[in-house]
């Protein structure tokens, strides 16, 4: 579950990095290395985006962000089910507490 | 004066104040097409909330000179415009409609069934078709993407993910989804009796246990940190999506849960949908391109549906109490048309099989899946 949680996470930060690596302020710091990671990965995809049908690596550009967008709606939404199944368990816990104490404090 | 300077008057008057020698044969195709639409919301009775003012938004941009798609020579807004700039370019109107979606919605279907979450996430399998075919006939990434995003079948987050990437595409696009999801009762049915037999439709499932109110006010804050976290592009749509459903299972704010389905989801529909229709000049709407968005839409549209029953076959393999594969049918979004659906293509099979709320599960899965959906194309293609 973690691992997926983590997959997930590096997939999408990889497709959209957050704005504070896009546009970096003029003097600031460095950015970590990772964030170095992500800037230049959204630089390999904002030249890939605009690729026109005949370019090179079009297709190939194209099927990817298909097959990485489908198996990523998975992915979201089994994270959700696993988080609602994992509430659903607490607080059907916590009922069960709930009901066996007013049921102690009624006898 | 002469007759000659009245003439002269009378011809700039004409030719120059009034429409009569500007109207075009495109014109009067679009006044067919809007016309149709309002045929539709009136006499069909199909999502009128949406078809009527968007058929009379078709229509009135229609005509030659009028002041309402378009800037004043000193670069004043005209109505229409105004409605359009601040509400659909500034993407406050789907957002809004999410908010009130969410005040309205009772997830407690979906809390109790989670595995239909991934009926949701099945039924987004059209876009491999549409994504691939329109890229075929010469549209960008960015437009076969907003185009794909249709067979999801949820209206406002097809326009929110059309004016991020394709704005041209927005009235096509708006258009193709909003039809389609009318239209839910005519697509799905013949495509889930296809791929069912009479056995698997009388399926009885299990009863769904019940839900908390503290479980369902904790879920729209747990699904909104999942959401933000894993898919930050569609916060907006879905903060407020969630944000809605917070406001109706805390209890503590009725008033505002009270407006935000009611009055303020009235207001912005009136505004989405003459926006919508507004952008649909003859010049622009004329061409290819929406005809293919059309076609391709209902292929979409379809093949999600497919998808979504699929989903269900598959799952039922490893399902001790299996599901009904009707229910698939409804992960396309279309709330809640496509479990009203559901349900009455069971009972066909079984009069006593009430599917509507287990189908609800998928139903709003979809609403979800569409909008983790749109969050990745945005991701990856804004």
């Amino acid at each position: 579950m973690a691992a997926a949680l983590l997959l997930a996470a590096v997939l999408v930060s990889a497709a959209a990095p957050p704005a504070v690596f896009a546009q970096p302020e003029e003097g600031a710091v460095a950015a970590p290395a990772s964030g170095q990671a992500v800037h230049s990965t959204q630089s390999a995809m904002e030249a890939k985006k605009d690729l026109q049908r005949g370019d090179e690596g079009f297709w190939s550009y194209a099927i990817s962000t298909l097959i990485i967008r489908f198996v990523g709606i998975f992915m979201v939404l089994g994270i959700l089910q696993a988080i609602i199944q994992i509430q659903g368990r607490i607080f059907g816990a916590y009922e069960a507490r709930k009901k066996a104490a007013a049921a102690a404090k009624a006898s | 004066m002469t007759w000659d300077s009245f003439f002269e008057i009378l011809k700039h008057i004409l030719t120059t104040q009034t429409g009569i020698f500007s109207l075009s044969y495109k014109m009067v195709i679009m006044w067919v097409i809007g016309g149709t639409f309002i045929y539709l919301a009136v006499v069909k009775k199909y999502e009128p909330l949406l078809l009527l003012p968007i058929g009379f938004g078709i229509v009135a941009v229609n005509f030659p000179l009028v002041p309402l798609m378009g800037f004043d020579p000193d670069g004043k807004r005209h109505l229409l415009e105004i409605f359009y700039h601040y509400g659909v370019e500034w993407e406050v109107i789907p957002c809004v409609i999410f908010l009130g979606l969410g005040a309205m919605t009772d997830f407690g279907p979906l809390i109790s069934n989670p595995k239909s979450l991934i009926v949701g996430a099945g039924a987004q399998l059209g876009v491999f078709i549409t994504f691939i075919g329109v890229l075929f006939f010469g549209f960008t990434l960015q437009e076969a993407a907003s185009v794909g995003i249709i067979g999801g079948a949820d209206g406002p987050t097809t326009i929110y993910l059309t004016q991020k990437l394709a704005p041209h595409l927005l009235g096509a696009n708006a258009l193709a989804a909003y039809s389609y999801m009318a239209m839910v009762p005519l697509i799905q049915p013949p495509i889930v009796r296809l791929m069912t037999s009479k056995e698997q439709r009388k399926i009885r499932m299990k009863q769904l246990r019940p839900v908390g109110k503290l479980e369902k006010t904790v879920f729209p804050l747990s699904t909104f940190m999942v959401i933000s976290i894993l898919i930050p592009a569609v916060t907006p749509l879905m903060g407020m999506f969630m944000l809605g459903n917070f406001m109706r299972e805390s209890g503590v704010v009725e008033r505002l849960s009270d407006t935000a389905q009611n009055a303020l989801m009235n207001i912005v529909t009136i505004f989405l949908g003459i926006s919508v229709g507004a952008t649909m000049a003859a010049d622009k709407f004329l061409s290819l391109k929406p005809l293919l968005i059309f076609g391709f839409g209902l292929i979409d549209f379809a093949v999600c549906t497919v998808g979504g029953v699929l989903t269900v076959h598959i799952m039922n393999l490893f399902l001790k109490d299996k599901m009904n594969p009707i229910i698939g049918a409804a992960g396309v979004s279309a709330v809640p048309m496509s479990a009203r659906v559901a349900q009455v293509t069971g009972q066909k099979e079984d009069r006593h099989n009430f599917l509507l709320m287990h189908a609800m599960g998928p139903n709003l899965a979809g609403v979800i899946g569409s909008a983790a959906a749109a969050g990745m194309f945005i991701a990856m293609f804004g």
